[in-house]
Protein backbone atom coordinates (compact mmCIF):
# COMPACT_ATOMS: atom_id res chain seq x y z
CA UNK A 1 0.00 0.00 0.00
CA UNK A 2 2.90 2.21 0.93
CA UNK A 3 4.08 3.96 -2.35
CA UNK A 4 7.75 4.56 -2.84
CA UNK A 5 8.04 8.47 -2.72
CA UNK A 6 11.53 8.70 -3.82
CA UNK A 7 10.89 6.76 -7.25
CA UNK A 8 7.93 8.73 -7.79
CA UNK A 9 9.45 12.07 -7.44
CA UNK A 10 13.14 10.99 -9.64
CA UNK A 11 10.17 9.95 -12.35
CA UNK A 12 8.73 13.45 -12.22
CA UNK A 13 12.10 14.73 -11.70
CA UNK A 14 12.95 13.05 -15.01
CA UNK A 15 9.94 13.44 -17.00
CA UNK A 16 10.38 17.67 -16.49
CA UNK A 17 13.81 17.46 -17.71
CA UNK A 18 13.32 15.52 -20.44
CA UNK A 19 11.21 18.07 -21.45
CA UNK A 20 12.94 21.01 -19.78
CA UNK A 21 16.67 20.64 -21.59
CA UNK A 22 15.70 20.46 -25.30
CA UNK A 23 14.99 24.26 -24.52
CA UNK A 24 18.40 24.43 -22.51
CA UNK A 25 20.26 25.41 -25.58
CA UNK A 26 18.80 27.74 -27.37
CA UNK A 27 18.33 29.53 -24.30
CA UNK A 28 22.27 29.06 -23.52
CA UNK A 29 22.87 30.63 -26.80
CA UNK A 30 20.51 33.19 -26.80
CA UNK A 31 21.75 34.93 -23.81
CA UNK A 32 25.45 34.39 -24.53
CA UNK A 33 24.13 36.53 -27.84
CA UNK A 34 22.52 38.91 -25.54
CA UNK A 35 25.51 39.16 -23.19
CA UNK A 36 27.60 39.74 -26.28
CA UNK A 37 25.46 42.45 -27.74
CA UNK A 38 25.07 44.35 -24.28
CA UNK A 39 29.01 45.00 -23.62
CA UNK A 40 29.49 45.76 -27.44
CA UNK A 41 26.68 48.08 -27.83
CA UNK A 42 28.22 49.82 -24.73
CA UNK A 43 31.37 50.35 -27.25
CA UNK A 44 29.20 50.98 -30.32
CA UNK A 45 27.05 53.84 -28.31
CA UNK A 46 29.55 56.70 -29.50
CA UNK A 47 29.35 55.82 -33.22
CA UNK A 48 25.41 55.18 -33.01
CA UNK A 49 24.53 58.31 -31.60
CA UNK A 50 27.40 60.71 -33.04
CA UNK A 51 25.13 64.29 -31.68
CA UNK A 52 26.08 63.37 -28.27
CA UNK A 53 29.45 65.05 -26.95
CA UNK A 54 31.93 62.16 -26.34
CA UNK A 55 32.10 63.08 -22.31
CA UNK A 56 28.87 62.24 -21.67
CA UNK A 57 29.80 58.85 -22.43
CA UNK A 58 31.23 56.71 -19.30
CA UNK A 59 34.48 55.36 -19.13
CA UNK A 60 34.28 51.78 -20.12
CA UNK A 61 35.76 50.28 -17.11
CA UNK A 62 35.32 46.81 -15.88
CA UNK A 63 32.80 47.98 -13.56
CA UNK A 64 30.48 50.07 -15.67
CA UNK A 65 30.78 46.95 -18.00
CA UNK A 66 30.11 44.74 -15.63
CA UNK A 67 27.28 47.07 -13.99
CA UNK A 68 25.58 47.60 -17.65
CA UNK A 69 25.75 43.82 -18.07
CA UNK A 70 23.67 42.92 -14.64
CA UNK A 71 21.30 45.81 -15.42
CA UNK A 72 20.45 44.31 -18.71
CA UNK A 73 20.41 40.75 -18.13
CA UNK A 74 17.98 41.69 -14.73
CA UNK A 75 15.40 43.14 -17.11
CA UNK A 76 15.56 40.79 -19.83
CA UNK A 77 16.35 37.19 -17.72
CA UNK A 78 13.19 38.14 -15.26
CA UNK A 79 11.00 38.45 -18.08
CA UNK A 80 12.68 35.31 -20.14
CA UNK A 81 12.13 33.69 -15.89
CA UNK A 82 8.34 34.27 -15.64
CA UNK A 83 7.88 33.53 -19.42
CA UNK A 84 9.90 29.95 -18.87
CA UNK A 85 7.35 28.89 -16.27
CA UNK A 86 4.32 29.65 -18.08
CA UNK A 87 3.56 25.49 -19.26
CA UNK A 88 4.49 24.33 -15.56
CA UNK A 89 0.77 23.58 -14.60
CA UNK A 90 -0.82 25.83 -17.26
CA UNK A 91 0.91 24.07 -20.24
CA UNK A 92 0.03 20.64 -18.72
CA UNK A 93 -4.01 21.56 -17.82
CA UNK A 94 -3.82 23.12 -21.57
CA UNK A 95 -2.48 20.12 -22.98
CA UNK A 96 -4.75 17.74 -21.05
CA UNK A 97 -1.88 15.93 -19.55
CA UNK A 98 -2.37 17.07 -15.72
CA UNK A 99 -5.16 13.96 -15.33
CA UNK A 100 -1.85 11.59 -15.83
CA UNK A 101 -0.20 13.39 -13.10
CA UNK A 102 -3.17 14.01 -10.93
CA UNK A 103 -4.42 10.22 -11.19
CA UNK A 104 -0.59 9.08 -10.44
CA UNK A 105 0.50 8.83 -6.60
CA UNK A 106 2.37 12.65 -6.47
CA UNK A 107 1.97 14.75 -3.86
CA UNK A 108 0.75 18.75 -4.93
CA UNK A 109 3.60 19.88 -2.78
CA UNK A 110 6.47 17.44 -4.82
CA UNK A 111 5.04 18.33 -8.02
CA UNK A 112 5.32 22.13 -7.48
CA UNK A 113 8.63 21.92 -5.97
CA UNK A 114 9.98 20.01 -8.89
CA UNK A 115 8.86 21.52 -11.35
CA UNK A 116 10.33 24.60 -9.38
CA UNK A 117 13.63 22.85 -9.30
CA UNK A 118 13.31 21.90 -12.77
CA UNK A 119 12.67 25.62 -14.26
CA UNK A 120 15.66 27.28 -11.85
CA UNK A 121 18.01 24.87 -13.54
CA UNK A 122 16.39 25.75 -16.95
CA UNK A 123 17.09 29.20 -16.25
CA UNK A 124 20.55 28.90 -14.18
CA UNK A 125 22.21 27.05 -16.38
CA UNK A 126 22.00 29.18 -19.10
CA UNK A 127 22.61 31.99 -17.12
CA UNK A 128 26.06 31.00 -15.52
CA UNK A 129 27.08 30.02 -19.29
CA UNK A 130 26.30 33.68 -20.12
CA UNK A 131 27.93 35.18 -17.11
CA UNK A 132 30.93 33.16 -17.10
CA UNK A 133 31.09 34.82 -21.31
CA UNK A 134 30.40 38.22 -20.02
CA UNK A 135 33.13 38.00 -17.48
CA UNK A 136 35.71 37.11 -20.13
CA UNK A 137 34.80 39.17 -22.40
CA UNK A 138 35.08 42.00 -19.95
CA UNK A 139 39.03 41.12 -19.04
CA UNK A 140 39.17 40.89 -22.92
CA UNK A 141 37.86 44.55 -23.82
CA UNK A 142 38.36 46.49 -20.22
CA UNK A 143 39.93 44.60 -17.81
CA UNK A 144 39.56 42.55 -14.94
CA UNK A 145 36.64 43.57 -12.46
CA UNK A 146 36.56 43.29 -9.02
CA UNK A 147 36.02 39.74 -8.66
CA UNK A 148 33.98 39.54 -4.84
CA UNK A 149 31.88 41.96 -6.34
CA UNK A 150 31.39 40.53 -9.39
CA UNK A 151 30.46 36.97 -7.52
CA UNK A 152 28.22 38.60 -4.82
CA UNK A 153 26.18 40.26 -8.32
CA UNK A 154 26.05 36.77 -9.84
CA UNK A 155 24.86 35.38 -6.47
CA UNK A 156 22.28 37.75 -5.76
CA UNK A 157 21.19 37.33 -9.58
CA UNK A 158 20.81 33.84 -9.08
CA UNK A 159 18.47 34.25 -5.47
CA UNK A 160 16.20 36.61 -7.26
CA UNK A 161 15.75 34.19 -10.67
CA UNK A 162 14.48 31.89 -7.70
CA UNK A 163 11.84 34.14 -6.46
CA UNK A 164 10.88 35.24 -10.33
CA UNK A 165 10.72 31.12 -11.07
CA UNK A 166 8.61 31.21 -7.88
CA UNK A 167 6.35 34.11 -9.21
CA UNK A 168 5.80 32.25 -13.09
CA UNK A 169 5.33 29.19 -11.05
CA UNK A 170 2.31 30.91 -8.96
CA UNK A 171 0.66 32.41 -12.07
CA UNK A 172 1.21 28.96 -13.75
CA UNK A 173 -0.82 27.51 -11.18
CA UNK A 174 -3.79 29.49 -11.21
CA UNK A 175 -3.94 30.44 -14.74
CA UNK A 176 -6.09 28.13 -16.90
CA UNK A 177 -3.99 28.63 -20.11
CA UNK A 178 -0.50 29.16 -20.96
CA UNK A 179 -1.31 32.43 -22.80
CA UNK A 180 -3.28 33.84 -19.80
CA UNK A 181 -0.30 32.89 -17.64
CA UNK A 182 2.28 34.83 -20.24
CA UNK A 183 -0.23 38.05 -20.20
CA UNK A 184 -0.03 37.97 -16.38
CA UNK A 185 3.18 37.05 -15.95
CA UNK A 186 4.11 39.73 -18.45
CA UNK A 187 2.32 42.30 -16.72
CA UNK A 188 3.76 41.20 -12.77
CA UNK A 189 7.25 41.41 -14.13
CA UNK A 190 6.79 44.67 -15.87
CA UNK A 191 5.09 46.08 -12.68
CA UNK A 192 8.15 44.46 -10.12
CA UNK A 193 10.34 46.45 -12.46
CA UNK A 194 8.54 49.70 -11.92
CA UNK A 195 8.43 49.29 -8.28
CA UNK A 196 11.62 47.89 -7.38
CA UNK A 197 13.02 51.35 -9.94
CA UNK A 198 10.80 53.71 -8.17
CA UNK A 199 12.52 51.82 -4.62
CA UNK A 200 16.27 52.19 -5.91
CA UNK A 201 16.71 55.62 -4.57
CA UNK A 202 18.47 56.42 -1.28
CA UNK A 203 18.41 53.94 1.93
CA UNK A 204 15.43 52.12 0.13
CA UNK A 205 17.69 50.99 -2.35
CA UNK A 206 19.75 49.36 0.24
CA UNK A 207 17.15 46.51 0.53
CA UNK A 208 15.87 46.57 -2.74
CA UNK A 209 16.78 42.93 -3.07
CA UNK A 210 15.77 42.89 -7.18
CA UNK A 211 18.16 45.63 -7.46
CA UNK A 212 20.54 44.50 -5.92
CA UNK A 213 23.05 42.87 -8.46
CA UNK A 214 22.83 46.37 -9.89
CA UNK A 215 23.58 48.16 -7.18
CA UNK A 216 26.61 46.41 -5.58
CA UNK A 217 28.65 47.87 -8.15
CA UNK A 218 27.47 51.51 -6.95
CA UNK A 219 27.77 51.56 -3.40
CA UNK A 220 29.05 49.01 -0.54
CA UNK A 221 26.66 46.70 1.51
CA UNK A 222 26.89 45.55 4.88
CA UNK A 223 27.22 42.12 5.39
CA UNK A 224 23.75 42.46 7.92
CA UNK A 225 22.50 44.00 4.53
CA UNK A 226 23.24 41.32 2.35
CA UNK A 227 22.23 38.78 4.95
CA UNK A 228 18.71 40.92 5.15
CA UNK A 229 18.59 40.92 1.16
CA UNK A 230 18.75 37.65 0.91
CA UNK A 231 16.30 36.05 4.17
CA UNK A 232 14.07 38.41 1.91
CA UNK A 233 14.11 37.16 -1.51
CA UNK A 234 14.44 33.24 0.22
CA UNK A 235 11.38 34.26 2.32
CA UNK A 236 9.45 35.49 -0.33
CA UNK A 237 10.25 32.75 -2.64
CA UNK A 238 8.73 29.90 -0.05
CA UNK A 239 6.14 31.95 0.33
CA UNK A 240 5.36 31.97 -2.93
CA UNK A 241 5.96 28.51 -3.38
CA UNK A 242 3.27 27.89 -0.71
CA UNK A 243 0.90 29.67 -1.87
CA UNK A 244 0.93 27.73 -5.22
CA UNK A 245 1.07 24.60 -3.17
CA UNK A 246 -1.80 25.69 -1.31
CA UNK A 247 -3.55 26.68 -4.60
CA UNK A 248 -2.72 23.07 -6.01
CA UNK A 249 -4.21 21.10 -2.96
CA UNK A 250 -7.41 23.18 -2.39
CA UNK A 251 -8.38 23.03 -6.46
CA UNK A 252 -12.28 21.27 -6.83
CA UNK A 253 -11.47 20.98 -10.35
CA UNK A 254 -7.50 20.13 -11.42
CA UNK A 255 -8.31 19.70 -14.27
CA UNK B 1 3.94 -9.22 -12.21
CA UNK B 2 1.35 -9.86 -14.73
CA UNK B 3 -1.00 -7.70 -16.59
CA UNK B 4 -3.67 -9.67 -15.89
CA UNK B 5 -2.55 -11.11 -12.43
CA UNK B 6 -4.64 -9.66 -8.77
CA UNK B 7 -3.72 -10.62 -5.69
CA UNK B 8 -6.02 -14.08 -3.99
CA UNK B 9 -8.97 -12.53 -1.94
CA UNK B 10 -8.58 -8.82 -2.52
CA UNK B 11 -11.56 -6.97 -2.22
CA UNK B 12 -12.13 -5.07 -5.57
CA UNK B 13 -15.20 -3.08 -6.42
CA UNK B 14 -16.42 0.81 -6.94
CA UNK B 15 -19.52 2.15 -4.86
CA UNK B 16 -21.24 5.35 -5.27
CA UNK B 17 -23.51 6.61 -2.78
CA UNK B 18 -26.26 9.31 -3.91
CA UNK B 19 -23.62 11.22 -5.71
CA UNK B 20 -24.64 15.11 -6.64
CA UNK B 21 -22.30 17.85 -8.44
CA UNK B 22 -22.74 20.74 -9.39
CA UNK B 23 -21.19 23.18 -11.82
CA UNK B 24 -22.27 26.73 -10.64
CA UNK B 25 -25.80 26.41 -10.73
CA UNK B 26 -26.45 22.96 -13.07
CA UNK B 27 -26.15 19.52 -11.19
CA UNK B 28 -24.09 17.36 -13.57
CA UNK B 29 -24.97 14.48 -11.54
CA UNK B 30 -28.16 14.35 -9.31
CA UNK B 31 -27.91 11.42 -6.84
CA UNK B 32 -26.29 8.48 -8.64
CA UNK B 33 -25.95 5.02 -6.72
CA UNK B 34 -24.18 2.26 -8.30
CA UNK B 35 -22.78 -0.69 -6.94
CA UNK B 36 -19.76 -3.25 -8.95
CA UNK B 37 -18.30 -5.46 -6.90
CA UNK B 38 -16.48 -8.27 -9.00
CA UNK B 39 -14.69 -8.45 -12.25
CA UNK B 40 -16.19 -7.61 -15.52
CA UNK B 41 -16.91 -5.31 -18.33
CA UNK B 42 -19.11 -2.36 -17.28
CA UNK B 43 -20.43 0.05 -19.47
CA UNK B 44 -21.70 3.71 -19.24
CA UNK B 45 -24.45 4.73 -22.09
CA UNK B 46 -25.90 8.16 -22.33
CA UNK B 47 -26.52 11.00 -24.15
CA UNK B 48 -23.49 14.14 -24.63
CA UNK B 49 -24.17 15.88 -21.28
CA UNK B 50 -25.33 13.33 -19.05
CA UNK B 51 -22.90 13.34 -16.97
CA UNK B 52 -20.79 10.09 -17.52
CA UNK B 53 -17.56 12.19 -17.87
CA UNK B 54 -18.37 13.93 -14.25
CA UNK B 55 -19.60 10.36 -13.27
CA UNK B 56 -15.91 9.23 -14.00
CA UNK B 57 -14.30 12.19 -12.41
CA UNK B 58 -15.78 11.78 -9.16
CA UNK B 59 -14.48 8.06 -9.03
CA UNK B 60 -11.27 8.83 -9.64
CA UNK B 61 -11.12 11.81 -7.54
CA UNK B 62 -10.19 14.27 -9.78
CA UNK B 63 -13.74 16.26 -8.73
CA UNK B 64 -15.23 15.97 -5.74
CA UNK B 65 -18.69 15.58 -5.34
CA UNK B 66 -20.82 18.44 -4.04
CA UNK B 67 -22.60 15.32 -1.94
CA UNK B 68 -22.27 11.66 -1.54
CA UNK B 69 -19.39 9.46 -1.51
CA UNK B 70 -17.40 7.03 -3.94
CA UNK B 71 -15.59 4.00 -2.30
CA UNK B 72 -12.68 2.45 -4.15
CA UNK B 73 -11.58 -0.90 -2.75
CA UNK B 74 -13.89 -0.63 0.61
CA UNK B 75 -11.27 2.72 0.89
CA UNK B 76 -13.85 6.55 0.69
CA UNK B 77 -12.45 8.09 -2.51
CA UNK B 78 -10.01 10.92 -0.83
CA UNK B 79 -7.69 12.80 -2.86
CA UNK B 80 -4.83 12.80 -0.33
CA UNK B 81 -4.83 9.10 -0.10
CA UNK B 82 -1.79 8.81 -2.56
CA UNK B 83 -1.93 4.67 -2.42
CA UNK B 84 -5.82 4.89 -3.50
CA UNK B 85 -4.27 6.50 -6.83
CA UNK B 86 -2.86 2.92 -7.89
CA UNK B 87 -6.07 1.52 -7.04
CA UNK B 88 -7.28 2.52 -10.46
CA UNK B 89 -6.18 3.60 -13.98
CA UNK B 90 -8.09 6.23 -15.96
CA UNK B 91 -8.04 7.12 -19.66
CA UNK B 92 -9.99 10.27 -20.19
CA UNK B 93 -11.71 10.99 -23.53
CA UNK B 94 -9.39 13.92 -24.22
CA UNK B 95 -6.37 12.93 -22.23
CA UNK B 96 -3.38 14.39 -23.61
CA UNK B 97 0.37 12.67 -23.94
CA UNK B 98 3.45 13.76 -23.50
CA UNK B 99 4.37 14.39 -27.30
CA UNK B 100 7.82 14.79 -27.01
CA UNK B 101 8.84 11.53 -25.31
CA UNK B 102 9.43 8.22 -26.81
CA UNK B 103 7.12 5.65 -26.26
CA UNK B 104 9.50 3.84 -23.84
CA UNK B 105 10.39 6.76 -21.65
CA UNK B 106 6.68 7.20 -21.47
CA UNK B 107 6.18 4.32 -20.18
CA UNK B 108 8.96 3.97 -18.06
CA UNK B 109 8.27 7.43 -16.11
CA UNK B 110 4.32 6.37 -15.71
CA UNK B 111 5.90 3.08 -14.28
CA UNK B 112 8.13 5.67 -12.25
CA UNK B 113 4.87 7.86 -11.57
CA UNK B 114 3.17 5.05 -9.84
CA UNK B 115 6.03 4.19 -7.28
CA UNK B 116 7.29 1.09 -9.39
CA UNK B 117 11.47 0.81 -8.22
CA UNK B 118 13.56 1.30 -11.75
CA UNK B 119 14.72 -2.81 -11.07
CA UNK B 120 11.40 -3.69 -11.67
CA UNK B 121 10.02 -1.38 -14.23
CA UNK B 122 12.36 -2.49 -17.44
CA UNK B 123 10.37 -5.93 -16.72
CA UNK B 124 7.01 -4.40 -16.07
CA UNK B 125 7.04 -2.25 -19.15
CA UNK B 126 8.03 -5.23 -21.52
CA UNK B 127 5.26 -7.28 -20.03
CA UNK B 128 2.84 -4.26 -20.24
CA UNK B 129 3.91 -3.62 -24.13
CA UNK B 130 3.67 -7.34 -24.84
CA UNK B 131 -0.07 -7.87 -23.60
CA UNK B 132 -1.35 -4.99 -25.48
CA UNK B 133 0.35 -5.74 -28.46
CA UNK B 134 2.54 -2.92 -29.58
CA UNK B 135 4.04 -3.47 -32.55
CA UNK B 136 5.70 0.25 -33.30
CA UNK B 137 9.17 0.84 -32.18
CA UNK B 138 9.56 2.14 -28.44
CA UNK B 139 12.11 4.08 -29.66
CA UNK B 140 9.27 6.54 -31.63
CA UNK B 141 8.92 9.62 -30.35
CA UNK B 142 4.88 9.62 -29.37
CA UNK B 143 3.65 13.11 -31.58
CA UNK B 144 4.38 10.62 -34.31
CA UNK B 145 2.55 8.60 -33.86
CA UNK B 146 -1.35 7.23 -35.21
CA UNK B 147 -4.40 7.76 -32.93
CA UNK B 148 -4.62 4.11 -32.63
CA UNK B 149 -1.00 3.49 -31.49
CA UNK B 150 -1.20 6.58 -29.14
CA UNK B 151 -4.47 4.64 -27.77
CA UNK B 152 -2.27 1.69 -27.11
CA UNK B 153 -0.07 3.41 -25.56
CA UNK B 154 -2.30 4.94 -23.07
CA UNK B 155 -4.05 1.78 -22.30
CA UNK B 156 -0.02 0.09 -21.74
CA UNK B 157 0.68 3.27 -19.41
CA UNK B 158 -2.71 3.00 -17.71
CA UNK B 159 -2.21 -0.91 -16.94
CA UNK B 160 1.77 -0.08 -15.60
CA UNK B 161 0.79 0.09 -12.24
CA UNK B 162 -1.63 -3.27 -12.31
CA UNK B 163 -4.82 -1.58 -11.24
CA UNK B 164 -8.00 -3.14 -10.02
CA UNK B 165 -10.37 -0.90 -12.04
CA UNK B 166 -9.94 0.55 -15.33
CA UNK B 167 -12.03 3.53 -15.88
CA UNK B 168 -11.91 4.44 -20.02
CA UNK B 169 -14.02 7.02 -21.10
CA UNK B 170 -15.06 6.70 -24.97
CA UNK B 171 -11.59 5.18 -25.45
CA UNK B 172 -12.95 3.46 -28.46
CA UNK B 173 -13.86 6.12 -30.35
CA UNK B 174 -11.73 7.50 -33.13
CA UNK B 175 -10.41 4.04 -33.95
CA UNK B 176 -10.53 2.03 -37.33
CA UNK B 177 -12.56 -1.17 -36.67
CA UNK B 178 -9.06 -3.11 -36.69
CA UNK B 179 -7.50 -1.31 -33.52
CA UNK B 180 -11.03 -1.59 -31.40
CA UNK B 181 -11.54 -4.41 -32.10
CA UNK B 182 -7.99 -5.21 -30.85
CA UNK B 183 -9.05 -2.93 -27.56
CA UNK B 184 -12.33 -4.84 -27.29
CA UNK B 185 -10.49 -7.60 -27.23
CA UNK B 186 -8.24 -6.62 -24.46
CA UNK B 187 -10.71 -5.04 -22.35
CA UNK B 188 -12.78 -8.32 -22.61
CA UNK B 189 -9.60 -10.29 -21.33
CA UNK B 190 -8.54 -7.51 -18.60
CA UNK B 191 -12.07 -7.70 -17.32
CA UNK B 192 -11.57 -11.31 -16.02
CA UNK B 193 -9.87 -10.09 -12.85
CA UNK B 194 -10.77 -6.21 -13.13
CA UNK B 195 -13.47 -4.04 -13.14
CA UNK B 196 -13.60 -2.75 -16.36
CA UNK B 197 -16.15 0.73 -16.35
CA UNK B 198 -15.71 2.15 -19.43
CA UNK B 199 -18.48 4.47 -21.66
CA UNK B 200 -18.79 4.50 -25.36
CA UNK B 201 -20.99 6.13 -28.36
CA UNK B 202 -20.31 2.83 -30.24
CA UNK B 203 -23.89 1.18 -28.86
CA UNK B 204 -23.18 -2.11 -31.05
CA UNK B 205 -19.69 -2.47 -28.85
CA UNK B 206 -21.36 -1.64 -25.33
CA UNK B 207 -24.46 -4.22 -26.19
CA UNK B 208 -21.80 -6.35 -27.77
CA UNK B 209 -19.41 -6.61 -24.76
CA UNK B 210 -20.94 -5.72 -21.59
CA UNK B 211 -21.74 -8.07 -18.89
CA UNK B 212 -24.09 -5.06 -17.32
CA UNK B 213 -24.71 -1.96 -18.65
CA UNK B 214 -25.44 1.68 -16.97
CA UNK B 215 -27.67 4.26 -18.70
CA UNK B 216 -27.05 7.84 -17.61
CA UNK B 217 -29.24 10.60 -18.81
CA UNK B 218 -29.47 14.31 -17.23
CA UNK B 219 -27.42 12.97 -14.29
CA UNK B 220 -29.93 10.17 -13.53
CA UNK B 221 -29.01 6.45 -13.52
CA UNK B 222 -32.30 5.42 -15.74
CA UNK B 223 -31.36 2.08 -16.24
CA UNK B 224 -28.91 -0.89 -14.97
CA UNK B 225 -28.69 -4.48 -16.22
CA UNK B 226 -27.79 -7.07 -18.44
CA UNK B 227 -27.65 -5.57 -21.74
CA UNK B 228 -29.92 -8.57 -22.67
CA UNK B 229 -32.95 -7.68 -19.87
CA UNK B 230 -32.87 -4.04 -20.80
CA UNK B 231 -33.86 -5.17 -24.55
CA UNK B 232 -36.05 -7.15 -23.06
CA UNK B 233 -37.51 -4.85 -20.95
CA UNK B 234 -37.93 -2.24 -23.43
CA UNK B 235 -39.02 -4.51 -26.40
CA UNK B 236 -41.59 -6.54 -23.88
CA UNK B 237 -44.29 -7.86 -25.89
CA UNK B 238 -43.64 -5.14 -28.30
CA UNK B 239 -45.05 -5.67 -31.95
CA UNK B 240 -45.30 -4.32 -35.46
CA UNK B 241 -47.23 -4.05 -38.07
CA UNK B 242 -46.28 -1.82 -41.50
CA UNK B 243 -49.01 -1.47 -43.96
CA UNK B 244 -49.95 1.31 -46.30
CA UNK B 245 -53.21 2.31 -44.49
CA UNK B 246 -51.26 2.63 -41.00
CA UNK B 247 -53.44 5.88 -40.45
CA UNK B 248 -56.67 3.43 -40.30
CA UNK B 249 -54.70 0.78 -38.28
CA UNK B 250 -53.64 3.43 -35.94
CA UNK B 251 -57.16 4.28 -35.44
CA UNK B 252 -58.55 0.97 -34.51
CA UNK B 253 -55.98 -0.36 -32.53
CA UNK B 254 -56.09 2.85 -30.41
CA UNK B 255 -59.63 1.43 -29.51
CA UNK B 256 -58.23 -2.05 -28.67
CA UNK B 257 -58.43 -2.14 -25.10
CA UNK B 258 -55.33 -5.03 -24.41
CA UNK B 259 -52.87 -2.63 -26.30
CA UNK B 260 -51.22 -0.36 -23.56
CA UNK B 261 -48.88 1.76 -25.71
CA UNK B 262 -49.08 2.82 -29.47
CA UNK B 263 -46.95 4.71 -31.79
CA UNK B 264 -45.16 5.27 -35.10
CA UNK B 265 -41.36 4.59 -36.29
CA UNK B 266 -40.82 5.38 -39.57
CA UNK B 267 -43.31 3.12 -41.57
CA UNK B 268 -43.87 0.63 -38.40
CA UNK B 269 -46.62 0.49 -35.82
CA UNK B 270 -45.74 -0.16 -32.63
CA UNK B 271 -47.73 -1.76 -30.02
CA UNK B 272 -47.30 -2.95 -26.61
CA UNK B 273 -50.14 -5.94 -25.35
CA UNK B 274 -50.98 -6.16 -22.13
CA UNK B 275 -52.59 -9.56 -21.80
CA UNK B 276 -51.80 -13.15 -19.93
CA UNK B 277 -51.68 -14.97 -23.51
CA UNK B 278 -50.01 -12.37 -25.61
CA UNK B 279 -49.46 -14.33 -28.98
CA UNK B 280 -53.34 -15.25 -28.73
CA UNK B 281 -54.03 -11.89 -28.35
CA UNK B 282 -51.93 -10.49 -30.98
CA UNK B 283 -52.74 -13.43 -33.54
CA UNK B 284 -56.79 -11.89 -32.77
CA UNK B 285 -55.51 -8.03 -33.36
CA UNK B 286 -53.74 -9.48 -36.93
CA UNK B 287 -57.04 -11.46 -37.92
CA UNK B 288 -59.33 -8.66 -37.43
CA UNK B 289 -56.59 -6.01 -39.21
CA UNK B 290 -56.24 -8.53 -42.05
CA UNK B 291 -59.71 -8.54 -43.05
CA UNK B 292 -59.71 -4.92 -43.72
CA UNK B 293 -56.50 -4.02 -44.59
CA UNK B 294 -53.45 -5.70 -46.86
CA UNK B 295 -50.16 -5.44 -44.58
CA UNK B 296 -46.46 -5.72 -46.04
CA UNK B 297 -45.41 -6.96 -42.54
CA UNK B 298 -45.68 -8.11 -39.19
CA UNK B 299 -43.74 -9.39 -36.18
CA UNK B 300 -42.19 -9.60 -32.86
CA UNK B 301 -40.53 -5.64 -32.66
CA UNK B 302 -36.68 -6.21 -32.25
CA UNK B 303 -35.31 -2.39 -32.53
CA UNK B 304 -31.60 -1.49 -33.26
CA UNK B 305 -29.29 -0.18 -30.69
CA UNK B 306 -29.57 3.42 -31.63
CA UNK B 307 -33.45 3.28 -31.27
CA UNK B 308 -33.29 1.63 -27.81
CA UNK B 309 -30.90 4.13 -26.62
CA UNK B 310 -33.29 6.44 -27.80
CA UNK B 311 -35.80 4.92 -26.07
CA UNK B 312 -34.34 4.56 -22.75
CA UNK B 313 -32.95 7.86 -23.07
CA UNK B 314 -36.87 9.63 -23.75
CA UNK B 315 -38.84 7.21 -21.78
CA UNK B 316 -36.86 9.10 -19.06
CA UNK B 317 -37.00 12.68 -20.22
CA UNK B 318 -40.82 12.01 -20.17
Amino acid sequence: MKINSRCVNYSLFIKEWKDAKRKLLPITAGIIIFSLFTILMMYALPYLVPDIPSELFPELTPTVLSQTFFSNANNILSIITVILCVDAIAGEREKNTFTLLKTAPVRDSSLIIIKTIVRFLLVIIPYIFSTLFAFFLIILMAGKPDIPIFLLASGFFILSLLLYVCIGMLISTFTKSQLSSGAVSVLVVFSLTLVSSLLNQEEAARYNFLQIPVNVFSFSFSNIEIIINVLLVIVFSILLLLLSIVIISSEKEPT
Amino acid sequence: MNPLQTQENKMIGVKVENLKKKFNSFFALKGISLSINKPGLYGLIGPNGAGKTTLFKCITGLLTPTEGKVILNNTAVNRKLLFQKNIFGFIPEDVGLYENLSARDFLHILAGLHGLAKTQRKKRVKEVVDFVGIKYSPNKIIRYLSTGQKRLLLIAGVLIHDPDILILDESLSGLDPVVRSHVSNLMKELSKEKIVFYSSHILTDIWKLSDEVFVLNNGILVEHDTPLNIIKKITKNVYYIESNDNEEIFSFLKKVSNIKKIEFEGNKILFQIKSENVIDEFNEILSKIMEKHSILSFGYYEPDLDQLFIKMVSSNED
